[in-house]
């Protein structure tokens, strides 16, 4: 195991860009996502300190963390970065505060009543981008990260966190679960989906006596090696750890499929799955 | 720095509450004036279209792709080739998706034709996460056994370019650098029909060229502009060279995911995407003439009038049928003779 921890943490190391930051494959330029999830995975080392470092200067506007240099803003991947901040113990030079404060400024739109679907268009959590819909990942990573801020932050708004989690709720599907947005279309269910929902059971571990949290924690034990990625793995072996299920068969799953991951090399789900198979993690960052 | 996406958006709507899809009008209409440059585009006196057997998915798709490059007379030679087919999500047992053994057998008659490169490219607009898609899909083998090299152009990097026609109203796009870089773009759609817009061929398969990275998933703003000009515009901008449709099995009903397996049984090729699309749509039973985006694409994309298209292999009479469709897209349904 511990070979494999090292071969995906060189791995990692290696792909690092000049500026500090790491994109998305080798030889692309610095992104907010894939540069939090290494900041993550290689906390405490030398690298993580400097990855660390990369995003305490990361280029923001109106407190909100640019999804790349020169790009735009992208909710979801600031709730990623705050995580991460939060679990290298930094804060940013403009002051996380300000972060926090410029997060809860914004909201995914209200629609008026659905005609496809059963969910509740009234509830406004996160969106991707500016201007459009809430959907599931983006608010359970900032729901996620500001219920992490929240103990040490009076900034954190326990309205917004209710809210999100109002969201949650009534985004999930029937058999437990989320899928990336709704429960349901045009009178059919959608079914739900691994890495959705292991982030959103990540971002709801203060509501697990909630019938759809323990629906979903259920859903994810039998369902969380039917997907095959890192990414889905990684993220499904974290929530079973926290919910303290049962996650040998998704843990060498996920080494099962290391050869692909690396393969295509996507440095997010490589940090993933350095921090989710690292034994000398607590899962400290994704734990309330 | 170039105009946000954001600066744009006047309307906002969910995916799933976007029944009013085929109700965003199209510019042109709107107007009176196209919204573009008739000089800044060339439609063919003649396409041609090639549609070329395939009973089921044992053929030999590099063989039935060469004949058709053969057949078409299209060149690639020290072409850059990015292949884009349409993976949406995976449920096993459907047809949601452009099978493997085609894009693999694409690729590999493109690179006997002569490409320099041929690589594999996809963004899908529902799951971020490519390395499911591509592991269960089956694709990872085939590519890896080939040496193909695939790119996530939802997650690379971008570069804003200006539309080359004003449908959506978006003065730029930003698009991935692998599609910037190819200059021999191949969209290879799945056919099926498609709850929004009648139905999902070659056109409409460029949604997945837009990355999500920088517009979110479901990538809203294809949808806030209307799925029909954003269609075109990206039509307009990105100029696919070829299209590779897989109708072996294709999907009716309620697609682009929810609908039924349709088995068809061939492979359509021409380097005019809407006449590629139109003859896929008359073989549905749909009348390209009555889909709004096509029909508009047909004054300045391409040929939709079929004594423009030239049909080389099979005639389509060999597969026309009659695609179930949802009831809101009975009224465009061909009238056969």
């Amino acid at each position: 195991m511990s070979t494999v921890i090292h071969n995906l943490t060189e791995s990692l190391r290696r792909s690092q860009n000049a500026d500090g930051g790491w994109g998305y494959f080798p030889g692309k330029a610095s992104r907010l996502e894939p540069t939090a999830f290494a900041a993550l995975a290689l906390a405490g080392t030398v690298d993580g300190r400097a990855a660390a470092a990369v995003l305490h200067q990361w280029p923001s506007t109106d407190g909100l963390l640019l999804e790349r240099p020169g790009g735009e803003p992208n909710y979801g991947f600031h709730g990623v970065a705050l995580l991460a901040m939060r679990a290298c113990g930094i804060e940013h030079r403009s002051g996380t505060v300000s972060l926090i404060a410029a997060l809860q400024r914004v909201k995914g739109v209200r629609l008026p009543p659905s005609t496809t679907g059963s969910q509740d268009n009234t509830l406004q959590a996160w969106s991707w981008i500016p201007q459009t819909f809430s959907w599931v990942e983006p608010t359970a990573w900032c729901l996620l990260s500001l219920k992490k801020w929240a103990p040490t932050n009076r900034a954190v708004d326990p309205a917004r966190l209710d809210e999100a989690e109002r969201l949650l709720i009534n985004r999930s599907c029937p058999e437990g679960g989320w899928n990336y947005g709704n429960a349901d279309v045009l009178g059919k269910d959608l079914r739900a989906y691994v890495p959705t929902s292991a982030i959103a059971l990540l971002a709801l571990q203060h509501r697990r006596d909630h019938p759809v949290v323990e629906r979903s924690v259920d859903y994810l034990e039998k369902q969380a090696t039917s997907e095959r990625s890192g990414t889905a793995l990684a993220l499904a072996l974290l929530a079973l750890r926290v919910y303290g299920r049962r996650d040998d068969g998704v843990r060498s799953a996920l080494i099962e499929q290391l050869p692909i991951t690396m393969a295509l090399q996507n440095h997010a789900a490589i940090a993933l799955a350095v921090y989710a198979l690292n034994s000398e993690q607590t899962y400290a960052a994704f734990t309330l | 720095m170039p105009r946000s996406h954001s600066d744009d958006v006047r309307g906002v709507l969910a995916r799933r509450d976007f029944l009013g899809a085929m109700a965003v009008p199209l510019v042109a209409a709107a107007c009176g004036r196209p919204p573009y440059d008739p000089a800044l585009f060339h439609r063919p006196s003649m396409s041609a279209v090639g549609l070329f057997p395939a009973a089921d998915y044992a053929a030999d798709f590099g063989e039935i792709i060469a004949r058709g490059l053969r057949e078409l007379g299209i060149d690639v030679r020290g072409r850059r080739v990015l292949l884009k087919p349409n993976m949406v999500e995976y449920e096993s047992h459907t047809a949601i998706n452009t099978h493997p053994l085609v894009v693999t057998g694409a690729a590999l008659a493109l690179r006997s034709a002569g490409a320099a490169d041929v690589i594999v490219g996809e963004a899908p607009g529902h799951r971020r996460d490519m390395e499911y898609l591509v592991t269960q899909t089956g694709l990872y083998d085939h590519l890896r056994e080939n040496r193909i090299r695939f790119v996530d152009l939802n997650h690379d990097d971008v570069r804003y370019v200006p539309l080359r026609s004003r449908f959506t109203g978006l003065d730029a796009i930003a698009l991935p650098s692998e599609l910037l870089q190819a200059d021999f773009i191949v969209t290879m759609p799945k056919l099926k029909t498609h709850h929004w817009a009648g139905m999902t061929a070659s056109m409409k398969n460029l949604f997945g060229t837009v990355p999500g990275a920088v517009y979110g998933w479901p990538k809203n703003i294809l949808h806030i502009k209307g799925i029909e000009n954003s269609i075109l515009d990206l039509n307009a901008t990105i100029r696919p060279s070829l299209a590779i449709v897989d109708a072996v099995t294709a999907m009716e009903g309620d697609g682009p995911i929810m609908g039924h397996p349709r088995h068809v049984g061939f492979i359509a090729m021409g380097s005019d995407i809407v006449s590629v699309d139109a003859t896929c749509a008359r073989i549905m039973g749909l009348d390209p003439v009555k889909m709004p985006y096509l029909s508009t694409a047909g004054r300045f994309l391409g040929n939709l009038d079929v004594r423009r298209i030239q049909q080389r292999g099979e005639p389509v009479s060999r597969y026309a049928t009659t695609f179930d469709v949802p009831e809101r897209f009975k009224p465009i349904r061909l009238e056969r003779t």
